[in-house]
C-alpha cells in the first residue's frame, strides 16, 4: 500500500506526537479506519508505514488502553510509543500539524532540535502525474479518468475515477473489484454519482475481520450467471476491432455488417467476470 | 583528409551491434513477429508492431470464431523526417519501411470473438486476450458450474 493510492482526506481523527527517538518527528494520523505511521524525516520524505489492522481509534480509545504504554503495542516497532499528550483535536483534511503542539515537545531537550513543518506541505500530494498510468487490475472495456481538485485544502490532489463499459461511476480500486466479484456496487458506499465533492466521500471501510467473511462470499458470486444476458453459444462469425484512441487502450468492436453491436457493452461485462472467475478458480 | 574518408566509410557501412535476443533475430523488419499462448479458457497472443502506435491511422483487429486473426494496420513515417524542411535520403534501412501492413495467423481453436481485450503494451507490442469457444453449464439458480469446450461441438446448436 502506497500513500499515492490511498485517499487521505477524511477527518483527521487524531495526531499523536512520537519521541524523537531516532531525532525524527513522527506523526501518526488515524484516517477513518486506515491507520498510518507517518515518519518525516529530515529531509522532508514522507513515507507511509501501513499498520496491519484498521483499528478505529473513535471506536476504541487507545488512550484508555492502560497496556499501552507498558506493553509494547502490536501496531508499532519497537522504540516507538504514542503520547497522549501530544493528541490533537479532530480536524478537517490537511489539518496533520504537528508543529502547533507536538514539535515544542519532540525537540525538547535535544542537541539539535528538528525544525517540524505542517506535514500537509511536506507530504507527497498525489499528482495527476502519479495516478494518470492505468493500472493493470482495471479490465479492458473499462475507463480512467484523472480529475485534479481545484479548490480547498487539497487543491492539487488528483482524483482517480474509473467507468464500468456501461458508464457507472467507481472512485476506488475497491469498488471496482467489488462489484466484478459481485456484479453489485458496495452497500455502505455512498452513491458517488450524487456526490460532486470527492473530498468529502470517504466512507467507513469495514475491518478486517469483515472483509475475510466477505471473501468466500464474493468468490461464489463470481460464479452467479444469472443476470448475464449473452449468448455464449452463438458467437458471431467474426469481430473487427478498431483502435479507437491514440493510446491503444480503447478498441471499439464491429461485426460483418460494419455496425457496432447493440449488445458490445455487455462483452466488456462478461469479459470481466469470466477473468474473474478465472482468478477465482485458480485461488481455490 | 582523414577524416573524411573516416565519414565516408562510415556512410557505407553503418554500424549496427545487436547482443542478447536481438542478435538471434534475422536482420529485418521486425514488425509482426507472434507470440501464441494458451491456456484453460483463453489465447493470448503478442504481436510486435513497432512505430505502429499512436498512428493517426487506427490498427484493426478482425478476430474470426475459427480461430483467424488478422491485424491490419500503417507504418507511418517519422514525424520527424516528415516535417524536416530537407530531405532525409535513407543510409540503412532495416525497421519496416513505411506503408501498409497485415499480419495474419491462426490460433489454435475456435473462439468468441466478442471476448477479446485488445491493447497496445509499450515497446511496441500489440496484446490481443480471446477467450476460447465454451459454453457454461448453469445451475438452476444460474451459477456457474463447468464449461463445455465448444470446439468439439457443432456451431449453431
Amino acid at each position: 500500500m502506497n500513500l499515492t493510492s490511498c485517499s487521505i482526506s477524511g477527518d483527521l481523527i487524531s495526531s499523536f506526537k512520537f519521541n524523537a527517538f531516532m531525532r525524527k518527528v513522527f506523526a501518526i494520523s488515524a484516517v477513518t479506519t486506515k491507520l498510518f505511521v507517518l515518519p518525516i524525516l529530515k529531509d522532508g520524505m514522507t513515507e507511509p508505514l501501513p499498520t496491519t489492522t484498521g483499528q478505529n481509534p473513535s471506536e476504541q480509545n487507545p488512550l484508555d488502553d492502560p497496556g499501552l504504554f507498558g506493553d509494547p503495542d502490536p501496531l508499532l516497532e519497537n522504540g516507538w510509543f504514542i503520547d497522549p499528550e501530544a493528541a490533537v483535536p479532530s480536524e478537517p483534511m490537511a489539518g496533520v500539524d504537528p508543529d502547533t503542539k507536538a514539535a515544542p515537545e519532540a525537540t525538547a531537550g535535544e542537541a539539535s532540535p528538528i525544525m517540524a513543518t505542517p506535514v500537509s506541505q511536506r507530504r507527497a500530494r498525489r499528482t495527476a502525474e502519479d495516478v494518470s498510468e492505468r493500472p493493470d487490475w482495471l479490465p479492458e472495456g473499462w475507463k480512467m479518468e484523472v480529475k485534479v481538485r481545484t479548490s480547498g485544502a487539497t487543491v492539487g490532489t488528483a482524483d482517480r475515477y474509473f467507468f464500468s463499459p456501461s458508464g457507472e461511476r467507481f472512485r476506488s480500486k475497491v469498488e471496482v473489484l467489488h462489484y466484478l466479484e459481485t456484479g453489485s456496487r458496495r452497500k455502505n458506499g455512498r452513491k458517488s454519482k450524487d456526490d460532486p465533492d470527492p473530498a468529502s466521500t470517504e466512507k467507513p471501510s469495514e475491518s478486517p475481520a469483515e472483509r475475510k467473511k466477505k471473501k468466500p462470499k464474493a468468490t461464489s458470486n463470481a460464479k452467479n450467471f444469472s443476470d448475464l444476458n449473452f449468448d455464449f453459444k452463438n458467437p458471431p462469425e467474426s469481430v473487427t476491432w478498431v483502435q479507437s484512441d491514440a493510446s491503444g487502450d480503447n478498441w471499439v468492436p464491429s461485426t460483418d455488417d460494419g455496425n457496432v453491436p447493440i449488445d458490445a457493452k455487455e462483452w466488456g461485462t462478461v469479459y470481466a467476470r469470466l477473468s474473474q472467475l478465472d482468478k477465482s478458480s485458480d485461488a481455490s | 583528409m582523414k577524416s573524411e574518408q573516416l565519414s565516408e566509410s562510415t556512410l557505407l557501412k553503418p554500424l549496427v551491434t545487436l547482443s542478447g535476443s536481438a542478435a538471434d533475430t534475422v536482420i529485418g523488419p521486425p514488425l509482426g513477429r507472434v507470440d501464441i499462448g494458451v491456456n484453460e479458457s483463453a489465447y493470448i497472443c503478442r504481436v510486435s508492431l513497432p512505430g505502429v502506435r499512436g498512428n493517426d491511422d487506427k490498427v484493426k483487429c478482425n478476430i474470426e470464431r475459427s480461430g483467424r486473426v488478422d491485424i491490419e494496420g500503417v507504418v507511418t513515417e517519422s514525424q520527424f523526417v516528415k516535417n524536416s524542411s530537407k530531405e532525409f535520403k535513407i543510409a540503412l534501412q532495416q525497421l519496416s519501411p513505411p506503408g501498409p501492413f497485415k499480419i495474419s495467423f491462426n490460433l489454435p481453436g475456435p473462439v468468441d470473438p466478442r471476448l477479446s481485450s485488445i491493447s497496445f503494451k509499450p515497446g511496441g507490442i500489440l496484446e490481443v486476450v480471446v477467450m476460447k469457444f465454451r459454453v457454461p453449464q448453469l445451475s438452476a439458480n444460474g451459477m456457474f458450474e463447468k464449461w463445455y469446450d465448444c470446439s468439439s461441438l457443432p456451431l449453431h446448436v
